[in-house]
């Protein structure tokens, strides 16, 4: 065994050396969303009314689905912050671990470097056993990190050791997908194809245990996802789930240490299939190539929206109650109207910002393509500086245009059948298009930053970032107007509950257009690295 | 006609300067050797060529026009191939291939499939799963097979092995043949050797020589075997003859091409017996500038 795993102890400092940024940012994070949120809480549900008010919607079927099973009272206010948050952080922190993992993994053995390192005198387990430290050590470390941060806050209705099981169900559940990941590697040769499986993992454990929760039990005992509400944390504090987590990593990591004994190195378990000799006509042309390069990307996003959109669609009817009987939650709805449409404008606010991200992630593949060296062979042909850009806007304007009036269509369709007073059909497609303009402007801001400070052009997730604090936690924070104002999707008038301003969504737009030519001018006439 | 030309471009990144004005010129039809080491400045030379970099100082022309503003105009009418060769990865080959065909306008399939079969190509795999060879292959493949009047190859067969490395040196000599020019930048210098009518050397940004090879040999020794029947005596100090070295009545030296005359003179008066003479390679040019630079600077 010694010989199988020489070596470690030089790999693992190196290992946590690289990633030690990465994980720091995901950590920090992680911890700050949830103790700022841990923290508003008790100020959101100050009385027995609230709480009651919540546990309503909660016997809504497609709230089971998406946060889970409740628990049977809602008295301590830890139950109601456990429910909403600790599904989607276990889904960030899986997020995180199936991201580093896959890193760790299959991406250096892609790029070479396992081996480089195994071509030196290191045992075959070596490398993956400093993985499995690394990343270990990020769910240890984040454990601790969170459980003395809340400890410290001692909010009421949380108790200590409702705090350690919660950071340590986070923890685990991390470690499962962590090693779920290292599991998956095996499979696929790349480490794109190896965190796809990790998330198509995660997305379909989400969905057994929401089909679980709701039709029938056994399933949610199968998903781990699962197993997490069944610890009611801050009440019950039961503790198998987390014995559940460990003992799955534990069986899952032996197959992967199995399998890497076993494996050539560079080799995945998963068959290649043979591809086409010939372009298509579509892929000759340069939005067609740029298109086929993102066409995963795109659709996880528009299926993803689209399902958020389905599952919000579907408890449409139970919000006025939801509403009503929660003081704290109507901070959140301060426009005119009545509660669905205050709602359904709430709503595409956030998903706009959803929206965004391919935009976004479209765009600044360009840039991605610059630094592996792509973009040289590209220019090398009769391609000009304007042709290629144009090439990435098409399709990154074409999504910031398209998945609105999708999403208005998928939230209208179902929101129809599900209640009687459905909004109509044009005031939601305003409602959602009224944000076209805003995710414009932000694609204009990647374009500057592409052609006149490339090496900075991930900035632009800040604006992103920030938009999302401020629509999601500016109230509840009570963050100052200024500082509110700054995050450009506010300065979109609220439709239809506000009148129609052209003249606001004009001038996003004409900021949007007029950064787009100065980025353009930018890259045009600035050197390409490769 | 001139085809490409560099009037005194300088490149500085910074404050490192990549490149001090370096001029040269190809004409119709010839094959030009571009060599230095890593880090010359080979690389940085055709990326202004190709309109990838700006040069701070200087003008880049091909075909008349200019290599920065005119890029894609030129480009129509150019193949590149680098050393590195960087696809992408969820495209077949025979994809990546047509895709970089098409950038250039119409192409011939009947083309494009002979050259495939030349190089042996399987165009059906995903190219994340190529070699680096193979990878060059697609870039090779690309350039053959398209309408191009001009060739910048830049390194282009570091990954090949030598069948395929002889196929290439086919092909460059066929384009010659079909009237194209050829620009190629090597460190495999008896490629260069084999393949070029005219040659530059780069050195630390600088041209420090160019010309035809026998123009370059000329400025360089002859490596002499003699032997005589008698010992030469103060052959040493003879001008002309360096690093003289003496073994069972054999002598080697290295002659200066133009002192050749007097030094075969001089020996014939002690009984000629076997006399060998070597041209040096484009690696002792090649090594007798770098060595005797650095030694200089080092001094």
């Amino acid at each position: 065994m010694r010989k199988h795993i020489k070596g470690t102890g030089i790999l693992f400092p190196i290992l946590m050396r690289q990633h030690r940024l990465r994980l720091l940012l995901w950590l920090s994070g992680l911890v700050l969303v949830s103790c700022s949120v841990a923290y508003a809480y008790p100020d959101l549900y100050p009385d027995q009314a609230s709480r009651e008010a919540y546990s309503m919607t909660m016997e809504n079927p497609a709230m089971i689905a998406m946060l889970g099973i409740g628990y049977d009272h809602y008295q301590k206010i830890g139950s109601l912050f456990a429910l909403e948050m600790l599904l989607f952080s276990a889904i960030a922190v899986a997020i995180m671990n199936i991201l580093l993992m896959s890193k760790l993994t299959r991406d250096d053995e892609e790029n070479g470097i396992l081996e480089l390192v195994q071509s030196r005198s290191v045992g075959r387990l070596s490398y993956l056993t400093a993985s499995f430290m690394v990343m270990l050590s990020a769910n240890v470390l984040f454990v601790i990190l969170l459980a003395t941060a809340m400890g410290f806050m001692q909010i009421d209705g949380f108790g200590f050791s409702g705090v350690v099981l919660y950071s340590s169900l986070l923890g685990s559940f991390g470690l499962l997908f962590g090693t779920m990941t290292a599991f998956f590697a095996h499979f696929s040769v790349t480490s794109r194809g190896t965190s796809i499986l990790g998330f198509g993992a995660l997305f379909f454990f989400y969905i057994l245990r929401a089909v679980g929760d709701v039709e029938a039990a056994f399933l949610s005992w199968i998903s781990p996802l699962g197993w997490l509400s069944r610890a009611y944390v801050f009440v019950d504090n039961n503790i198998f789930p987390i014995g559940l987590l460990l003992v799955s990593s534990l069986g899952l990591g032996i197959i992967a240490f199995i399998l890497q004994a076993k494996r050539d190195i560079g080799d995945g378990l998963l068959p290649e299939r043979a591809g086409s000799v010939r372009a298509s006509a579509f892929l000759k042309t340069k939005v067609g190539l740029v298109i086929r390069l993102q066409k995963t990307m795109i659709f996880i996003w528009t299926i993803g929206i689209l399902l958020l959109h389905i599952v919000f669609a579907l408890i449409l009817g139970d919000l006025e109650a939801f509403f009503l009987e929660n003081e704290a939650m109507q901070a959140f709805l301060t426009g005119e109207g009545n509660v669905m449409e205050q709602f359904i404008v709430l709503l595409m606010a956030i998903m706009t910002l959803f929206i965004t991200a391919p935009v976004i992630i479209s765009f600044l593949r360009l840039r991605g393509e610059e630094k592996s060296n792509r973009t040289e062979l590209v220019f090398s042909r009769a391609v000009s500086r304007m042709q290629l850009l144009r090439a990435y806007l098409v399709p990154a304007i074409l999504i910031a245009i398209l998945l609105p009036i999708l999403q208005a269509f998928a939230l209208w369709s179902v929101g129809t059948v599900i209640s009687e007073d459905m909004m109509p059909l044009g005031d939601v497609m305003g409602a959602s298009v009224v944000y076209i303009p805003a995710v414009l402007l932000v694609l204009g801001l990647a374009v500057l930053l592409i052609g006149w400070l490339p090496r900075a052009t991930s900035l632009v997730w800040l604006f992103l970032v920030y938009g999302f604090i401020v629509i999601y936690l500016g109230d509840i924070l009570e963050l100052p107007d200024w500082v509110i104002n700054l995050s450009v999707y506010e300065h979109v008038p609220v439709y239809p509950s506000e009148e129609l301003s052209y003249a606001s969504l004009l001038i996003l737009s004409g900021i949007g257009v007029l950064l787009i030519f100065i980025g353009a001018w930018g890259y045009k006439r600035r050197d390409i690295e490769g | 006609m001139t085809v490409l030309q560099l009037d005194r471009v300088s490149k500085r990144f910074g404050d490192f300067q990549a490149l001090d004005h370096v001029s040269m010129e190809l004409r119709e039809g010839e094959i030009y050797g571009f060599i230095g080491p890593n880090g010359a400045g080979k690389s940085t030379t055709i990326r202004i060529l190709l309109g990838m970099l700006k040069a701070t100082e200087g003008r880049a022309t091909l075909f008349g026009k200019d290599a920065w503003k005119d890029a894609a105009d030129i480009h129509k009418r150019c193949a590149y191939v680098p050393g590195d060769v960087y696809v992408w990865p969820n495209l077949t080959g025979g994809e990546v291939i047509d895709v970089l065909l098409k950038m250039n306008g119409s192409y011939s399939e009947k083309k494009r499939d002979e050259w495939v079969e030349r190089f042996q190509f399987d165009p059906t795999k995903k190219a994340r799963s190529y070699s680096k060879g193979n990878r060059q292959k697609i870039a090779l493949i690309a350039a053959f097979a398209s309408e191009a009047d001009l060739f910048i190859l830049d390194e282009p067969t570091s990954g090949l092995d030598p069948l395929m490395e002889h196929i290439f040196q086919q092909g460059v000599r066929e384009m010659k043949e079909a009237g194209k020019t050829v620009l190629l930048s090597s460190h495999i210098l008896s490629e260069v050797e084999k393949l070029c009518d005219r040659v530059a050397i780069i050195r630390k940004g600088k041209i420090i020589e160019r010309g035809t090879l026998d123009d370059l040999r000329h400025l360089t020794r002859m490596q002499m075997q003699v032997e005589t029947r008698e010992i030469p005596e103060g052959f040493a100090n003879l001008s002309g003859v360096h690093q003289l070295e003496e073994a069972e009545g054999q002598i080697t030296f290295q002659a200066d091409t133009d002192h050749m005359e007097e030094i075969i003179n001089y020996l014939n008066k002690y009984g000629v017996r076997k006399l060998e003479s070597t041209p040096p390679t484009l690696e002792d040019l090649f090594m007798r500038h770098y060595e005797g630079r650095s030694s200089e600077e080092n001094a």
